[in-house]
């Protein structure tokens, strides 16, 4: 048996006195004793589906051979595969077929894997069912103008209430744009879709240099390889398996950028570390997100971040590496912790140890990178990073599995 | 603990060796023998626009007798949001109007049946205006309220117009003898802001505005246009 991923027409199927609107996958699968699973979209919105299926080889190549269903070239195996790494035909084929269905395309990127791809498809799907007959189901290059003012209103309360911004819903916002921003609805998913490809680094690697995926903002790269604090150069560098970095005579905020080739997916994700503070508990390291996508040095040092100081944590605006502290409160100690920073639209938050500790209203970046961060005077005593990671929020609580109304067609047959 | 809302100065604010700007109210908050028994939140403006920031502080009670005593702040007069306008005493609505007067808030959008969630919720929504229209390089009208539109240079009533067009807010009304205080409303009163919070609390909900007839609306120019 073999789990493979079709885009097939919903169709009504006959069986016995029963017409189930159903994948045309099923016409082939129901019979022959194989598992599918879809997510089918609001059938007056887009009349085709997303159906994944467990079937024998045999059964798979007849599904193939059918010249409406369409075959994604991968399987549960290649979720974290990138989109690029597919056969360029391949590719080509599923990218005209989105573009015909009114998906959008442009997004993917060099970075984009398998399972992005696929939750973005059922993320349009779900908001097919959420939106009904509001759903912008035109060419993508129509703009927001074109939608009817009753339909306007629905999409923006839809989308006010998952915290998606609203601000810029204007007349020349392309329902391209528009798609992007239902996309980014805060969906919740299950199962193998629930984690979305999100970086990790645990800092296990030899003492140096903080490594390819990272990209120094300010603060400089650390020379010295003896055990911190005690060493004369001590820029950002990893020691005895995890990330240091000695700001304790500086008085700028600094920035790390994750650099990888995997990048958030939306603009609203959390960005989380393992901070393990020696002995003091007034060392300011911390996380960054929505930090500057580009450049280097203090005038790219722009974003929010999250860390422990004098006592208190702080959840603070930077800018050209100077701080604005935005809220503050809830006791630190010397004791490792976890640190997650989050933005969702103009929510930022942080939580400790996975608890919301604080939150705060700001609009100043919309989106951006994500790294670590060490405030000013911070980790006189050696404090560490030992590991770090970040996923989109959409991912956090996707599967071919949701039901969000009656409306929601979700199939499984043997 | 109690929490209080304070309109207060934007402040470099020291803290051993290191510096960070913040609310005023962060010094009474550090003051505390244990300051992580008090939580605080604020809505800073864009750096350079406004120089005060709406603040709210979860702490003792002596902490909030503390802040409110310094001349510098602002403490909204009571932390019952659902209390309405009409409830104030004529000097508390004073000193509220005067407090938002200095601070380039209008005012004449309160009507008795306003809520003190709803001033608050406004005065956010001006500084988180602040904020967006920094970002998307255009500048908010920070001005006397009475002067006109036109007292501002071209360019920067061309920003306010791009933005506004670039919002869907409607502006084709607006001339230069338009009082600026109709023009900080339209901005404010029309955006989409989305949620806005403080400490957990909400204060995103309907503005319910005085109504603005033509006559009022005219009156207000011609009071802008007079200086008055």
């Amino acid at each position: 048996m073999t789990v493979a991923y079709y885009l097939a027409p919903v169709e009504q199927a006959q069986r016995g006195n029963r017409r189930p609107w159903e994948s045309r996958v099923l016409g082939y699968a129901a019979v022959a004793g194989a598992w599918t699973t879809s997510v089918v979209p609001d059938l007056g919105v887009k009349q085709w589906c997303l159906t994944g299926v467990d079937a024998p080889d045999a059964l798979h190549a007849q599904i193939k051979a059918d010249g409406q269903i369409i075959e994604l070239p991968f399987g549960p195996a290649d979720l974290d595969g990138r989109v690029t790494a597919l056969p360029v035909a391949r590719r080509n084929a599923i990218a005209t077929a989105l573009q015909n269905r009114r998906i959008p395309t442009a997004w993917i990127g060099a970075g984009t894997t398998n399972r992005q791809l696929l939750k973005h498809l059922m993320r349009v799907f779900y908001a097919t069912q959420r939106l009904g007959a509001d759903f912008p189901e035109m060419a993508l290059t129509f703009t927001w103008a074109d939608l009817g003012v009753a339909q306007r209103e629905k999409i923006q309360q839809f989308l006010a209430a998952g915290k998606v911004d609203v601000s810029d819903l204007r007349a020349a916002l392309t329902v391209e744009s528009l798609l992007h921003k239902l996309v980014a609805w805060p969906w919740e998913f299950a199962g193998i879709f629930q984690d979305d490809p999100t970086a990790t680094d645990t800092f296990d690697r030899s003492s140096g240099a903080v490594g390819s995926d990272w990209t120094i903002i300010n603060g400089a790269a650390g020379t010295d390889t003896g055990a911190p604090p005690a060493v004369t150069n001590a820029g950002w560098r990893i020691y005895s398996n995890a990330l240091v970095m000695d700001a304790s005579a500086r008085s700028d905020t600094f920035f790390m950028r994750w650099a990888g080739a995997t990048q958030p997916g939306t603009n609203n994700y959390y960005v989380e570390a393992g901070i393990d503070k020696a002995t003091d508990n007034d060392n300011a390291i911390g996380v960054c997100w929505r930090i500057a996508a580009s450049g280097t040095g203090d005038a790219n040092c722009d974003g929010y971040a999250g860390y422990p100081y004098s006592d208190l944590h702080y959840l603070t605006r930077i800018a050209d590496s100077g701080e604005t502290s935005l809220a503050s409160g809830t006791a630190t100690d010397a004791n490792a912790h976890t640190l997650r920073g989050e933005g969702n639209g103009n929510a930022q938050r942080l939580l400790l140890d996975s608890s919301q500790i604080l939150t705060a209203t700001d609009s100043t970046y919309a989106s951006g990178a994500v790294g670590v961060a060490i405030g000013a005077w911070g980790s006189a005593d050696g404090a560490a990073w030992t590991t770090w990671t970040f996923s989109d929020l959409s991912a956090a609580a996707a599967s071919l599995v949701y039901s969000p109304r009656a409306r929601f067609q979700h199939m499984i047959v043997r | 603990m109690p929490i209080e809302y304070y309109l207060a100065p934007v402040e470099l604010i020291t803290r051993g060796l290191r510096q960070s700007t913040g609310s005023r109210v962060e010094l009474y908050r550090d003051q505390m023998a244990d300051p992580s028994l008090a939580q605080l939140g604020s809505i800073i403006p864009a750096a350079g626009v406004k120089a005060w920031c709406a603040t709210a502080l979860d702490a003792p009670q002596e902490v909030h007798d503390a802040a409110s005593a310094d001349g510098l702040i602002v403490r909204v007069p009571t932390n019952v949001l659902s209390r309405t306008w009409g409830e104030l005493s004529a000097a508390v609505q004073n000193a509220v109007l005067n407090a938002m007067a200095a601070r380039r808030i209008p005012s004449d959008w309160i009507t008795a049946s306003t809520t003190i969630r709803q001033i608050i919720g406004y005065i956010l929504r001006c500084l988180d205006l602040t904020v967006r229209m920094t970002a998307a390089g255009a500048t908010f009208p920070e001005a006397d309220l009475t002067l006109t539109f036109g007292s501002l240079p071209a360019n920067v009533r061309n920003q306010i117009r791009n933005w506004a067009n670039a919002n869907s807010i409607p502006n084709g009304d607006i001339t230069t003898a338009t009082a600026l205080r109709v023009v900080v409303r339209r901005l404010v009163e029309t955006f989409a802001f989305g949620e806005l919070k403080l400490l957990d609390e909400t204060f995103s909900g309907a503005l319910v505005p005085a109504q603005q007839s033509a006559l009022d609306r005219l009156i207000s120019q011609t009071r802008g246009a007079l200086g008055l």
